[in-house]
């Protein structure tokens, strides 16, 4: 599994440095979005102290975290779920269907794209930035629970754009995947920034909450704890029962109904 | 006035080459390298008013690259050219104005829901042509492409043959006088073949326009140019008509004989046999000796019908792609 | 120039129609667009409570932000890429005005759709608009709208040289979201922005009207920023003028 990843992976890079500009530009867009980010959040902070009772480096560490499921996704997922009813549409989803792995994670993993890795690793940066100049204490257990959050978040994430594809299951050109990008934003900032029905909404319809500002809470210790794990383990498996049997469904009436 | 004239035209691209493996990728990252490709090298025809030139030439000759040069969407990299007293690359509005280029068979692009009609009045803007001699157009195109039933309909509720008659219409409802046809019958079927054949046939008898076509379809060069050019590895290697080409190229036609089924001729002594089965035989006759051959023949209380055709097209043509023309 | 008018507008009508049959797809992009001011205006509204002008800023930035919309190197960026530019360049007029005309539509399908939402935030805002304010912000609104596109058109025209014009625009994006007035508005950027959102064109794109609007600009800035603003069309003119040139020269030596 792990070489046919890495010759994905080098394939990949192989397609990329045909094209120069594009290797100097799209680092240079990750980091330009990053560096934006950032700058969006100091300016909030020369403002205030306190937002919606995070302190900066809290907030930036949130923005690390989203960063790097951002990234994950946008590497391993995304590149095979994104306009995914064309996919159906063209049939491709024929010849996952025909292969022995479950169709879920073939249809979820088959490519990759590397880039978004870029994001990952620099998020990672940020999210150790903000630790430091935060100055937020860290124990190895608050950083296991961080890491263990982290996981979920991005099973979550992943459950998250399985569902928004298998639309394309029921409605054959629907593409809910710019929904995604829209929705998906809403994790940059603290879920408790927003009107409480939002917040709500955030943590139990659409559960962007366990992206990033589940992890985050930890790692800011301003009210994470035993309780923070638990509810995003369990997010993390209701997601991924959620998604499967989504999309179970979905690909049963695809498959009793192509003509 | 020619209406078209090439002079010395010439292309030549730049293209970056790179190895293989991620090593090789890698470094062309740091030192890219360049090949030259001459796509076009110093063509000269000219073309009169009302003509209908055949274009051929094998893939990757430089056909469209030629079109597109006379169309004014390619600059040339040597040479001049010419259409209707304008440089083409400079693109001037009334230039644009008097020429389409149509590539492959384009049906009807707009948005769906107007209808033909609604679409031919954004070209007519587009166009400025005057209402009057738009009316005038219309019933031409009307006329040739039967287009009455279909101006008040939708254009999503065409059928693909109605969108290519549509698109034609919409293409040339301004009556160019040069027109372009790159491909025009790629991968369209038989009936839609016919039609468009039919079509390009008529428009320039109906509007004396002078038009250029490409094509890999013999059959299409056939029925519609008297004259063809021939462009080879981007040279121009044959100008004047298909007969004459073929002339040239296969000294010989072809004598198919139809005689008793137990007949046995001599045939070897009347021509090169081409096959020979019980009652059919066909023989390759130099065209020099085919009357000799075919009086002999005649003769032959044996041969109960004679034939004698040209060779097909299609290997004639084949074989100057292949071989060359050589002169 | 009455012919061009007259070309422009049945590009207008063509392309609203085109849209009005991915209309699905579009309210996508109009939800994409809408998030980052709804963001901007929770995140700045519980950072500063009380401060009754933000909302209003905002509400008047949710309008701007329909308003200028550009998807340029969608729509046109596309057509460098597949060759069907040659269609585009055999064409009588000049080639901006089709870009320009599908521009316009889709900026009134935006708003078409984003005009509930408007609507709702507008009864948020806890302060009466000043009339006099919002009409001094209109013109500001029209060149925005206009700079905008200058803007996103001419990187989409990177297509001509790299095939990677989604980044280069995606980079302008980020700009205009963090120095535009997006990200913050103006009169809360940290002081070491300030200068840089002043002069530079991003601002001018986007938030300068909503300043406008929400009473954060008058008097002797008002005129400067008209200025620059003015300044900033013009200049963004000049150089898409020069990068076509640049970029149809090497597309036709090249073909595409």
């Amino acid at each position: 599994m792990t070489r046919l990843l890495g010759r994905i992976l080098r394939l990949s890079i192989q397609q990329l440095t045909a094209y120069r500009a594009n290797l100097v530009f799209e680092g240079f867009l990750t980091l330009v979005r990053l560096a934006a980010g950032l700058v969006a959040l100091g300016a909030v902070f020369s403002q205030t102290d306190s937002l919606a009772g995070w302190s900066l480096g809290g907030t930036v560490v949130l923005l690390g975290t989203y960063q790097v499921v951002g990234g994950l996704m946008g590497a391993f997922i995304q590149p095979n779920l994104s306009f995914f009813s064309e996919q159906v549409r063209e049939g491709k989803l024929d010849d996952i269907l025909l292969k022995p792995v479950p169709s879920i994670f073939m249809a979820s993993l088959g490519s990759c794209s590397p880039w978004p890795l870029l994001q990952v690793v620099l998020g990672a940066g940020v999210v150790a930035l903000g630790v430091a100049s935060g100055g937020l204490t860290t124990s190895s257990l608050q950083v296991a629970c961080y890491l263990l959050q982290l996981g979920s978040g991005v099973v979550v994430a992943w459950a998250y754009l399985v569902v928004l594809a298998s639309a394309s299951f029921w409605a054959a050109g629907l593409e809910l995947n710019v929904l995604y990008s829209a929705s998906w934003q809403l994790g940059r900032y603290p879920v408790d920034v927003y009107h409480p029905a939002i917040t709500c909404f955030l943590t139990f319809v659409v559960p962007i909450a366990f992206v990033s500002t589940y992890p985050a809470r930890t790692l800011a210790a301003s009210g994470g704890g035993p309780a923070g794990v638990g509810a995003s383990l369990l997010a993390a498996a209701i997601s991924l029962v959620v998604a499967n049997l989504v999309w179970q469904a979905g690909t049963r009436r695809y498959t009793s109904a192509t003509s | 006035m020619h209406i078209i004239s090439a002079k010395d035209l010439s292309m030549t691209y730049r293209v970056p080459v790179r190895g293989e493996g991620l090593r090789a990728s890698l470094r062309a990252l740091v030192r890219p390298e360049f090949r030259r490709v001459e796509a076009v090298r110093q063509i000269s025809f000219e073309i009169g008013e009302g003509e209908v030139v055949g274009f051929i030439g094998p893939n990757g000759a430089g056909k469209t690259t030629t079109l597109k040069i006379l169309s004014g969407i390619l600059h040339p990299t040597g040479g001049q050219a010419a259409v209707l007293g304008h440089t083409p690359g400079q693109r001037e509005g009334d230039f644009l104005r008097q020429i389409a280029m149509i590539r492959g068979s384009r049906p009807i692009s707009a948005p769906i829901e107007i209808t033909v009609l609604d679409a031919l009045r954004f070209q007519q803007a587009i166009y400025r042509v005057p209402e009057d001699r738009f009316r005038m157009n219309l019933a031409e195109l009307e006329e040739l492409l039967n287009l009455g039933p279909l101006l008040d309909r939708q254009i999503r509720a065409l059928s693909l043959g109605e969108r290519m008659r549509a698109g034609l219409a919409w293409s040339l409802l301004y009556r160019p006088r040069v027109l372009f046809l790159d491909e025009p019958t790629l991968g369209l079927d038989v009936v839609a073949v016919t039609m468009m054949r039919r079509f390009v046939a008529d428009y320039a008898a109906a509007t004396g326009a002078t038009i250029m076509l490409t094509s890999h379809y013999m059959a299409d060069v056939e029925q519609l140019c008297p004259r063809i050019i021939l462009i080879d590895q981007g040279k121009l290697a044959y100008d004047g008509s298909l007969s004459g080409l073929a002339q040239r190229l296969t000294p010989y036609k072809l004598v198919k004989v139809s005689t008793d089924i137990d007949y046995r001729g001599d045939w070897e002594r009347l021509g090169e046999v081409v096959s020979c089965e019980a009652g059919r035989t066909v023989l390759r006759v130099p065209r020099e000796d085919v009357r000799e051959i075919v009086a002999r023949l005649l003769a032959d209380k044996g041969v109960s019908d004679l034939g004698v055709e040209e060779p097909p097209l299609e290997l004639v043509i084949s074989q100057a792609y292949q071989e060359g023309v050589g002169v | 120039m009455r012919y061009n008018l007259q070309v422009l507008a049945q590009y207008v009508r063509q392309s609203f129609l085109e849209w009005n049959a991915g209309r699905s797809f579009t309210f996508t992009l109009v939800v994409q667009a809408v998030v980052p001011p709804l963001i901007g205006l929770a995140v700045w509204t519980r950072a500063l409570p009380g401060q009754d002008l933000i909302t209003l800023y905002y509400a008047v930035l949710l309008f701007a932000r329909l308003l200028t919309v550009s998807y340029e190197h969608h729509t046109f960026s596309s057509r460098i890429y597949s060759g069907n530019l040659i269609d585009d360049l055999l064409r009588p007029h000049p080639v901006i005005l089709a870009p320009l005309g599908v521009n316009l539509a889709v900026r009134l399908w935006h708003v078409a759709m984003g005009l509930p939402l408007i609507l709702v935030v507008g009864m948020l805002i806890p302060v009466r608009p000043e009339l006099g304010s919002l009409l001094l912000a209109s013109p500001a609104l029209l060149l925005a709208a206009a700079l905008q596109f200058l803007f996103t058109y001419g990187l989409a025209l990177t297509a001509f040289w790299t095939e990677k014009a989604f980044g280069v625009v995606g980079i302008g994006q980020t700009l205009i979201f963090l120095l535009g007035g997006e990200a913050f508005p103006a009169w809360l950027a940290p002081s070491a922005l300030k200068p840089a959102m002043n002069l530079l064109p991003f601002r001018y794109m986007l938030g300068f009207p909503a300043e406008i609007a929400a009473g954060q600009v008058t008097g002797s800035a008002l005129l400067v920023g008209y200025g620059v603003q003015l300044a900033w069309v013009g200049l963004m003119g000049l150089a898409v003028a020069a990068i076509w040139r640049s970029g149809v020269r090497r597309y036709t030596a090249v073909g595409g």
